[in-house]
């Protein structure tokens, strides 16, 4: 690389904090930290991934880098404007320019509104274009994502979960966007459908030059889609690396286990199993210390008390462990990167040949 | 919604349905009952408009000579109790008691949905001082509260509507409002926002029309209610003033009568059970049909 790449999202302490239940007195009641104090950057045309488990605050992140909910504190700046604190009517603008792609395709779209409308939505909310070229672009965009203009007239409910995961892209997509964050935009979906969302947004972001952010449990996906990993532990960013050197030498316990719960096909690979004990401790009351110390196999005295920062390097191989030069990695093989055998391959080029004839007939 | 049936139902050979007005319309139309309430509701308002010109006599003229006759050839329905035809009372009466009817709905509709939908929408102090008044006047019981609205307001028939859609918006604001906060929640009405629609636009385009179905349930049933308030406030004078006929007052006037003279009762009676009726399966029939997801 000649240049360092732009950044185009930057986010410092980016903290959110929901009450619950009310409290008599302000500032007593209890609280959930969902997102509690994470810092990363976001560089232009990369994909980040972001993991965790269920409850790791994953969710709330990518809502509040799009402002749907308001922070506690911290900054998140897009192209340099910090957002957190902008207001809702200045902050609209801006909604053009970065887009939601939605984990639950059946709760996503409008019931009552037809595929046409939904997709001319955001131009119309931006003014974009005149009635006829948004009915333009809105076919455009349908046979962007692999549909007909002919689907305009219909309404979700007409299609399955796979296709509406579509519309839900092509919307993403109406206003053109730079940035698109998907929160688990494939989870929902049958696995073979993955596959080929998974590939379409690939196909996009090449093809659009979008820059995006998946939010995401699912390893696999991660793996293949990223460039770059961010691992979340409790409301907290533990580890920020490359896809490849967090796959194959990660440096926080937490990750590691992660890593090791992985499915691998290869039994003779299965070793090293790492599991972690316990449940994940309640965000209402999280760890002193390090959040992980309550499970992790390495644990300290000083993990209990004093809170690891992101070192050495946070932006290319950042992770928040006090000791994490002495955790040796356990030696673990790639799955994704073992060489694959000539029988395979050759079964996978047919199925590949096949599959591209099928989607050059007349697709639905 | 079975997956399978969702691909199938977006087969590309199936015919693109035509969405808006004329899919609503071929979707009640398939709809027996839904049809036979709009019917019935059609019927009248026909028989309320033309009221003047097809009543065989003056609603309001009577005769010594024939009080309280049952019904004959000459007066089909019979007589009341100071001889004055029962037809035709009763057909200028649906005059007054639909348009209590439907007149007090929209005013209901009109003042207690956009409260509703703030208090739901916007939260906080706002939603706090428009529940609690919501509360309070929920807690007055409606015909009361009616009564003395139009006892203030003055008594005539556009009083009375007023003082009933007052009296019933509550249950509206309350509905709407709960409404609200489920749809509210819905991802697609994330989506509208990370998309960049105004609340006003949101409110509009993604809340109104998913909280309309039991919005319109409601109003068939307010409907009826409304018309029986009418007859109430009529029989305590606040409503339609006699000697002009209404429904309700003509109920109230024969139950004294019901015995000697049930006819008299008997079909105003079955007016409004008739036009009740005819609005709530034309409403279930409304919401089926303005449903996209509803096949067919």
């Amino acid at each position: 690389m000649t240049m360092p790449p732009e950044n185009i999202l930057e986010i410092n302490g980016l903290t959110k904090h929901f009450a619950t239940g009310k409290s008599l007195l302000p500032g007593i009641g209890r609280s959930v930290k969902a997102v509690d104090g994470v810092s990363f950057t976001v560089r232009k045309g990369e994909t980040l991934a972001i993991v965790g488990e269920s409850g790791c605050g994953k969710s709330t992140l990518a809502r509040l880098i799009l402002r749907l909910i308001d922070p506690t504190g911290g900054t998140v700046r897009f192209h340099g404007q910090d957002i957190a604190s902008v207001r809702e009517r200045d902050m609209r603008p801006l909604r053009a320019r970065m887009q939601m792609i939605f984990q639950d395709p059946f709760a996503s779209l409008n019931p009552r509104m037809t595929v046409g409308e939904i997709l001319t939505e955001p131009m119309r909310v931006h003014k974009l274009g005149s009635r006829r070229e948004q009915r333009e672009r809105m076919a455009e965009l349908l046979e962007l994502v692999g549909l007909s203009a002919r689907h305009a007239d219909r309404y979700p409910h007409e299609f399955s979960g796979g296709q509406r995961q579509r519309i839900g892209i092509a919307r993403a997509l109406a206003a053109g966007p730079e940035l698109v964050i998907g929160d688990e935009p494939v989870s929902a979906l049958d696995v073979s459908v993955q596959a080929q969302v998974i590939n379409l947004l690939e196909d996009l972001k090449q093809r659009l030059g979008l820059t995006l952010v998946i939010i995401s449990h699912d390893l696999a996906v991660v793996r293949h889609m990223s460039d770059r990993v961010g691992v979340m532990y409790l409301g907290k960013m533990v580890e920020l690396a490359d896809t490849n050197a967090l796959f194959t030498a990660p440096r926080h316990p937490y990750t590691q286990a992660l890593m090791s719960a992985v499915p691998l096909p290869d039994p003779m690979a299965r070793a090293n199993r790492q599991l972690l004990e316990g449940d994940v401790p309640s965000p209402l009351n999280p760890p002193s210390g390090c959040r992980f110390h309550t499970r992790c196999p390495h644990v300290r005295d000083r993990c209990r008390t004093e809170e690891p920062v992101m070192g050495p390097n946070a932006e290319d191989h950042g992770v928040a462990c006090h000791f994490w030069r002495e955790i040796e990695a356990p030696p673990r093989p790639d799955a994704a990167a073992r060489p694959i055998s000539a029988v395979y391959a050759r079964r996978r080029a047919l199925y590949m040949e096949r599959r591209a004839l099928q989607e050059e007939a007349p697709a639905l | 919604m079975t997956m399978g049936n969702a691909l199938a139902t977006a087969s590309p050979n199936r015919p693109v349905p035509s969405r808006s007005r004329s899919r609503v319309w071929r979707k009640l139309r398939s709809n027996p009952a839904a049809l036979a309430g709009g019917i019935i509701v059609l019927l009248f308002i026909a028989m309320a408009i033309a009221a003047p010109l097809i009543a065989p006599y003056d609603p309001n003229v009577s005769s010594w000579l024939t009080i309280r006759k049952p019904p004959t050839a000459a007066h089909w329905m019979g007589t009341d109790d100071v001889g004055r035809d029962v037809l035709s009372r009763l057909m200028v009466g649906s005059r007054a008691s639909l348009s209590a009817g439907i007149v007090s709905v929209a005013i209901a509709l009109l003042i207690g949905v956009p409260f509703g939908v703030i208090s739901g929408y916007y939260g906080g102090w706002m939603d706090a001082v428009i529940s609690r008044v919501t509360e309070a006047v929920l807690a007055c019981p409606f015909l009361i509260l009616a009564i003395a609205l139009a006892a203030f307001l003055g008594p005539s028939l556009t009083n009375a509507m007023i003082a009933i859609g007052i009296s019933a918006a509550p249950i509206f604001a309350r509905l709407a409002r709960g409404q609200v906060l489920s749809v509210k929640t819905e991802d697609y009405v994330q989506g509208a926002r990370a998309v960049g629609c105004s609340n006003l636009r949101i409110i509009l385009r993604y809340i109104l029309p998913n909280i309309f179905p039991p919005l319109l349930v409601q109003s068939t049933l307010t409907v009826a209610t409304a018309i029986i308030a009418e007859a109430s406030l009529s029989f305590l004078g606040l409503g339609q003033q006699p000697p002009d006929p209404s429904w309700g007052s003509m109920l109230n006037t024969a139950k004294n009568f019901i015995t000697q003279a049930p006819w008299m009762a008997i079909w105003p009676g079955i007016a409004i059970f008739v036009v009740v009726f005819g609005f709530n399966i034309l409403g279930d029939g409304l919401r089926d049909a303005l449903d996209p997801r509803d096949s067919r």
